[in-house]
């Protein structure tokens, strides 16, 4: 889809329209015929520039490549491809300006915008260019539309062309530090439940591998067909699961009036929770439940992986904070699925008091939800001990 | 492709329906991945024949034929063999696991840990293992056959993305009709009918049916056309990951294989269509968790794809 | 080299260029050398070594006493326009802005003075040079614009990402005390540098500058034709520019006007000379004078022909005397603001023209009417013997005594001055002892004198005349240089002043050969002499027995005219250079400098307007078309392109074939053009089908025949899925059902031969073909059933 927009007389198109009037008044009021001439010449050129500005969109198409994701603050390079179909004629000069405007701005959010220059392009080539920036804030993006617009050659007139080309780009949370207490915090959580319900009955942790019998060791520890093979005792060694399954609720509240403070908490809790997540979908090794309790709610799990990562940050860009309260109804929706023996995280922008049975009727009136309630953790952000736990970068 | 070959394939089809009753489908597939040189990976819930299948394929080959039953215990070693001290000679010898076979059932891969998982997947994407340093070759034709359990069971230590995308193709069984069900239940009266198949192949004949695999043209068009429906496994808003590069080869080979067994040395439109969700479902992942069944959303989607995307004339 | 060199060489190359084209008008030629050095140096030191770069506030102080200084120079000299002080002023700035580090405005500014310079200098000159440095003027500033602009618009980029760079240090998140709630940066923007000038300045740029000159000045032409006119204003070049006067053919000749002449290469006439029996064209060894009129009567510095009542006959049938050699003349004549015609003296006529007219005094032949049209007519004549001009033709009717009286007169004693007491004095001095009785000594004696180059010297320049004497004498007494008029003036009036009866002859003297015919063109124009000797002057054998009227000798007195110097000049090309700067000269003061009003009407708006008129008018008419159809006949014949003539060469056979081939050529265009968008369409069409069908043929019939029955296959169906359902429709009724397994046949065949890449042999052939027809026919028996 391009659409064409009306030419317009440049600043020098001014000026030098201006001297051309005024040979033409000059050859009309002395009946020079030389000047008249003159301004025949110079008459040309503006009819020539209006063909040539034209000439060089014509056949050029523009296409935007923009990553899949980035991350708040980071650099965002935005590649441009111009195409030119012509078979003979180059295209030289030619600016491609870009809009970026964020999904839910207010009207008072100016779009960003976004050039970059096409110094030449060859014939029936394509070349690339990219415009760079950072894009401070997470949520979704609109790119579009492009105008592509030139001058060339005499930068008299000035042409352009709308090339609808909306695409959207998922900008996720910055990602800040986790501090060595909260990687101790999480090991002894891991720890301190591990004991509470295991699936396989043995005490001993997972099976991990074989090693000689040495003194202590318990009889019924003995692998013994491997003992026969090997002619020697062996005994199985066991491995404590370590990687609990866990469950991250997000509460995004915030007053219906929310002020510089109230955001920033939000966008505090959202950047440590996505930190939270893609730390432990780094290590892998477990399930993750992410729930999101904003103003749509979003649930994400799966095993610790990349995949999960993507899907959360997703998730976590476009959450908006609300003065709703979705908390216990997507705690509770959440506590339904997990499996038994999960930890469970709630990071909040508020204090949450979970002997307030009015709010969290619920789970209070579920037996199985019930089981979690002593082992919820609650991270306030408002807290100032969050920056034991956690760095923003 | 000879005649001789294609009417192999026919009776090896023919003795598996013999005690897999009503699973045309998944005695194909289950050929598909045989002459294709690959792995299949079976799911269901317990009890509708999935091991009974591997077996059927297996005992219907004349070739060595081992099950392992994975269990939370199981170790590497158990899969792949051990040095053992030998006191005779005062020396290690390397004992050969039960991977050392030309067919091996690999029963509820899932309820092993992922160590003893990746050794069994190691083994069947080099087609060799390696122990202490040591490099040992697997016998030709080497196939795997996987049975796991829905993951949703306790449990279960569920494949990782990396490893499921080892097999050619997954597929469920199902449950089958009340007729067949019938016929299962008066057979079985006189005792496990799989243990009285006879082979029909050899494994010179399984070799060749595979080399005849890789002889079967596909035409440009179909290039295209798979390579499309690859493409709209990864520009898709439903999926986080589309099909791998791998994905796209083993859609070929499979459509390639079903090609023979259909007795055609040409593939055409319909064969990738078949194959598409067997082929590609487990090889991709999904966006979010309160979905249901995972299985049956992925399917669901990928044959979506199938069904939106023009095919090649 | 740097993108901005290149801009920095250019802007004072067209800035010294400006001030050069200002200082060949009213400004000293110093300025413009001035201009030269101070680019060249300021290119040098202040753009490539940046040793002198003048600061703000040097420039300012700089400006400020040029701005004194032209005012000073202003009002010194209040004769001088204000406009001059006001251009010197820009001349200054320039200066100053040449020496200070430039930024993109300055370029700028630079070019802008630069076109008003040029603005004032077209006001002040008009020479042709000047014409066409204004040429190179457009094409150096459309390079210079271009370079110009590519780098304002690559360094503003630059500029940009420099700023972009700053604003993320500033707002970066780790300098900012307010994230995560972070301002968003406002620019984005790539590109760092400014590309180098090779990368952009290449062959296509070159070509595209060109190419927008060459359209600028074709739209310039066009523009500056078609601007009207105002009427009755002085359109020629500037107000107190000299008077110039265009040489041509006209029916009287003024002495004595101011000023130079300038010749015309407008076409006049083409002249075919030809042997009436063989048809061979005749080139003659000396020049033929085509008689136009003859003038008798000078009086006030003037020749016409004097009182005088036309008897004016139309030309019948008049044959030339026997047993002289006769050549035939064939005339193509251009329009003319004349209707006098022209031919070689004598003339005869072997038919009878309704056109042609003539006056039998003078012999003088002219047209009925319709000066402004092409004519074409035939002459014969006796003039010329074995390719010369006969110096004695014979006189066809006697003259009467008034005849011979009025070739005597000269102008009267006007109380007792003779006006030309010197010319008569110095031509009885000439003609010394020779008898009045041997006229044609006489003649020959004067026409001598006067052709000598030691007496007298040719020129066309304006000649300083005493404007107290006669021209005629004061060119034979005084200043003896003049062009053919005086030459011939003096020789009539010297002979009459003598008692030999003589008159002048206007017309045209020679031509360009083309090879074939004789192109003659307004500067061929010339004047010459008929001198009157009776019949026992003429000596025996001169003439045939039969003419008794006497003779008329022909005499050139001018030494070396416009044809002469043609041919007497052995180096052509230096010949052909010096006519074409004459043709653009005269081109130049005639269609620049001079279009007025009335040049306007003529040339340019009244041959379109009767062009369309005739095409609107005629369009229906069968006459206008078969003319038009024998005219293009006509361009197509050889001989009207002088091919037959024997000539290799000719500008016309060479015109007609550009504008053949350009006609050709864009015939082939537009046929290719058409050709090429049918058989995309065509392709297109066909590929579509293809690409559903797979190219193959009863494939293609099975879904044409299922589609006709409403069965259509979905663009995801393969064509097994799809004969399956079209069978099962089919199994479910009766009438049809025997057809059910028909349609995944088919199909099955097709694949066979497109994937399998088999091709079906004669049994599966005809089974297909079977099928197919079984298929069509029960689907129809379906139909009716149902």
């Amino acid at each position: 889809m391009r659409r064409p927009r009306l030419p317009i007389v440049t600043l020098e198109g001014l000026i030098y329209l201006t001297m051309v009037g005024f040979v033409l008044a000059g050859a009309l009021v002395r009946h020079i015929n030389l000047l008249l001439a003159l301004f025949a010449l110079m008459a040309g050129l503006p009819i020539l520039s209006w063909r040539l500005v034209w000439a060089m969109l014509r056949r050029l198409r523009v296409q935007r490549r923009l990553p899949k994701t980035v991350a708040a603050g980071d650099l965002l390079m935005v590649q441009i491809e111009a195409a030119n179909h012509r078979r003979r004629l180059p295209t030289w000069a030619v600016t491609v300006h870009d809009q970026i405007r964020r999904h839910g701005a207010t009207p008072l959010e100016r779009p960003i915008a976004a050039k970059t220059l096409f110094t030449y392009v060859p014939p029936a080539s394509t070349s690339k260019q990219s415009y760079r920036g950072r894009l401070m804030r997470r949520g979704r993006y609109e790119f579009g539309p492009l105008r592509i617009a030139t001058r060339f050659p005499f930068g008299l007139i000035s042409a352009s062309l709308v090339v609808e080309q909306p695409q959207t780009l998922l900008v996720t949370p910055r990602l800040g530090r986790l501090t060595r207490r909260w990687h101790r915090l999480q090991q002894s959580s891991d720890l301190g439940t591990s004991n509470v319900e295991r699936r396989q009955g043995l005490l001993e942790g997972d099976f991990y591998g074989l090693r000689e019998w040495r003194r202590g060791d318990s009889r019924r520890w003995i692998h013994w067909r491997t003992s026969a093979r090997r002619q020697a005792p062996m005994v199985r060694q066991f491995e404590r699961q370590r990687n609990q399954d866990l469950a991250v609720v997000i509460e995004l509240w915030q007053p219906s009036r929310p002020e510089e403070a109230d955001e920033q908490s939000v966008e505090l809790a959202v950047s440590f929770a996505a930190s939270i997540v893609s730390d432990l979908c780094r290590r892998g090794g477990r399930t993750l439940w992410v729930a999101t309790a904003a103003q749509s709610p979003r649930f994400d799990s799966g095993p610790a992986s990349l995949a999960l990562t993507r899907e959360v940050m997703e998730s976590l860009s476009v959450a908006e904070a609300t003065s709703d309260d979705p908390l216990p109804d997507v705690l509770s929706s959440t506590l339904d699925v997990v499996r038994p023996g999960t930890n469970a995280i709630v990071i909040s922008t508020r204090s949450v008091n979970w002997a307030d049975t009015e709010r969290f009727r619920k789970l209070w009136s579920s037996p199985r939800q019930r089981a979690w309630i002593g082992r919820l953790q609650c991270i306030d952000v408002t807290r100032p001990d969050l920056a034991e736990y956690f760095v923003p970068v | 492709m000879t005649p001789e070959l294609h009417s192999l394939v026919g009776e090896l089809e023919a003795n598996i329906a013999k005690v897999v009753l009503g699973k045309p489908r998944v005695i194909r597939l289950c050929v598909v991945a045989l002459l294709s040189g690959e792995h299949v990976l079976l799911e269901d819930v317990p009890g509708v024949g999935k091991t009974l299948a591997g077996k059927a394929l297996a005992k219907s080959i004349d070739a060595k034929f081992c099950r392992i039953q994975f269990t939370p215990d199981l170790l590497p070693g158990d899969i792949v063999g051990s040095s053992v001290f030998d006191g005779k000679t005062s020396e290690f010898f390397f004992s050969q696991g039960p991977v050392f076979a030309n067919i091996v059932l690999a029963d509820e891969i899932n309820r092993t840990t992922p160590r003893t998982q990746s050794a069994l997947l190691e083994a069947m994407s080099d087609g060799q293992v390696s122990v202490d340093g040591q490099t040992y070759r697997l016998p030709r034709p080497f196939m795997v056959i996987a049975t796991q359990n829905p993951f949703e069971f306790e449990g279960t230590y569920p494949l990782p993305e990396s490893q499921l995308d080892r097999f050619l193709l997954q597929t469920n069984i199902g449950y089958p009709d009340r007729d067949d069900e019938l016929q299962v239940l008066t057979s079985h009266r006189r005792g496990e009918p799989v243990d009285s198949l006879t082979p029909v192949l050899d494994c010179h004949q399984v070799i060749a049916l595979q080399e005849a695999v890789r002889q079967v043209t596909i035409d440009e068009t179909i290039h295209h056309y798979l390579l499309d429906l690859i493409e709209a496994t990864r520009n898709s808003d439903d999926l986080h990951v589309g099909a791998s590069t791998r994905g796209a080869l083993c859609l070929y080979r499979a459509s390639q294989a079903l090609a023979l067994i259909e007795g055609r040395d040409y593939v055409v439109p319909d064969d990738i269509k078949r194959l598409a969700v067997p082929v590609l479902a487990h090889r991709v992942i999904t966006k979010g968790y309160l979905h249901g069944n995972q299985r049956g959303a992925v399917e669901v989607i990928i044959q979506r794809f199938v069904d939106d995307l023009p095919v090649p004339g | 080299m740097h993108l901005e060199r290149v801009l920095q060489i250019g802007v004072a190359g067209l800035a010294a260029l400006a001030t050069v084209l200002l200082s060949m008008g009213e400004l000293n030629a110093a300025i413009g050398l001035a201009a030269v050095t101070v680019a060249v140096a300021s290119v040098y030191l202040t753009d490539i070594t940046g040793w002198v770069r003048l600061n703000r506030v040097t420039a300012d102080v700089a400006g400020v006493a040029a701005a004194a200084f032209a005012f000073y120079q202003w009002q010194r000299d209040l004769t001088e326009a204000g406009l001059l002080a006001l251009v010197n002023f820009v001349i200054y700035v320039q200066f100053i802005l040449q020496f200070k580090h430039k930024r993109i405005g300055t370029y700028w500014l630079l070019v802008v003075l630069s076109l008003m310079q040029v603005a004032v200098a077209t006001a002040l000159n008009e020479s042709l040079l000047f014409g066409l440095l204004l040429v190179v003027y457009l094409f150096s500033a459309l390079g210079v614009l271009v370079v110009f602009y590519l780098y304002r618009e690559s360094s503003r980029a630059a500029d940009d990402a420099i700023d972009e760079r700053l604003t993320v240090l500033a707002a970066g998140p780790s300098g900012s005390a307010r994230w995560p709630v972070a301002p968003q940066v406002a620019v984005f923007t790539g590109h760092t540098t400014v590309p180098r000038a090779d990368e952009t300045l290449n062959r296509p740029l070159a070509r595209l500058v060109v190419g927008a000159g060459g359209t600028t000045l074709a739209l310039a032409s066009v523009l500056f034709l078609a601007i009207p006119r105002v009427e009755r204003a002085s359109w020629r070049g500037t107000e107190d520019g000299p008077v110039q006067r265009v040489v041509g053919f006209s029916n009287e000749v003024e002495l004595g006007e101011l000023g130079a002449v300038s010749e015309s290469p407008e076409e006049v006439m083409q002249v075919w000379l030809k042997n009436p029996d063989t048809h061979q064209p005749i080139e003659m060894v000396d020049e033929p004078l085509f008689r136009g009129v003859a003038l008798t009567a000078y009086a006030n510095r003037k020749w016409s022909q004097g009182q005088h009542q036309p008897r004016t006959q139309r030309v019948r049938s008049r044959p030339p005397p026997q047993g002289a050699p006769v050549v035939k003349q064939h005339f193509v004549v251009q329009p003319l603001d004349t209707n006098v015609l022209f031919s070689l003296y004598p003339w005869f006529s072997s038919v009878t023209s309704d056109e042609l007219i003539w006056d039998s005094r003078d012999e003088q032949i002219s047209r009925r009417g319709g000066a402004g049209r092409v004519i074409e007519y035939d002459m014969l004549t006796t003039g010329i013997v074995d390719r010369r001009l006969k110096p004695i033709v014979p006189v066809l009717r006697p003259p009467s005594q008034e005849d011979i009286e009025r070739l005597l007169a000269l102008p009267e004693v006007v109380e007792g001055r003779d006006p030309l007491a010197g010319m008569r004095a110095l031509a009885e001095k000439i003609i010394g002892d020779i008898p009045a009785d041997n006229p044609l000594e006489r003649a020959r004696r004067l026409n001598n004198y006067l052709r000598d180059p030691t007496n007298f010297r040719y020129s066309l320049d304006a000649v300083a005349r005493d404007t107290m004497l006669d021209p005629v004498e004061d060119f034979v007494t005084g200043n003896r240089v003049g062009h053919c008029e005086y030459f011939a003036s003096a020789l009539a009036l010297m002979l009459r002043a003598v008692g030999v009866p003589s008159r002048l002859a206007i017309g045209f003297k020679g031509g360009e050969w083309m090879g074939g015919y004789y192109q003659v063109r307004a500067l061929h124009a010339h004047a010459w002499v008929e001198v009157y000797l009776p019949p026992e002057a003429v000596p025996a054998g001169e003439l045939p027995a039969t003419s008794e009227n006497g003779g008329w000798l022909i005499l050139d007195p001018t030494a070396s005219g416009p044809g002469a110097a043609a041919t007497s000049t052995t180096d052509y090309l230096i010949q052909n250079l010096r006519g074409y700067i004459t043709a653009a000269r005269a081109i130049w003061r005639s269609y620049v400098l001079g279009m007025d009003h009335d040049r306007q009407q003529t040339a340019i708006y009244e041959p379109i307007v009767e062009g369309v008129v005739a095409f609107a008018t005629g369009a229906t008419n069968r006459e206008y078309w078969r003319n038009f159809f024998g005219k293009l006949a006509n361009l197509v014949s050889p001989a009207y392109w002088g091919l037959a003539n024997g000539g290799w060469f000719s500008w016309r056979g060479a015109l007609a074939a550009i504008v053949i081939m350009l006609v050709f050529l864009s015939l082939f265009y537009a046929a290719r053009a058409i050709v090429r968008l049918v058989w995309r369409r065509a392709r297109a069409a066909d590929t579509d089908a293809e690409r559903r069908t797979g190219g193959v043929e009863f494939y293609r019939r099975l879904e044409n025949l299922l589609a006709h029955h409403d069965f259509v296959r979905g663009a995801s169906q393969t064509q097994r899925e799809f004969a399956l359902a079209v069978g099962g429709q089919l199994a479910e009724s009766a009438h049809t059902k025997r057809a059910a397994p028909l349609p995944r046949h088919l199909v099955e065949s097709f694949y066979r031969v497109r994937f399998g890449g088999r091709t079906l042999d004669t049994q599966e052939a005809v089974a297909v073909e079977r099928a197919l027809v079984e298929l069509a026919a029960v689907l129809d028996e379906g139909r009716r059933s149902s």
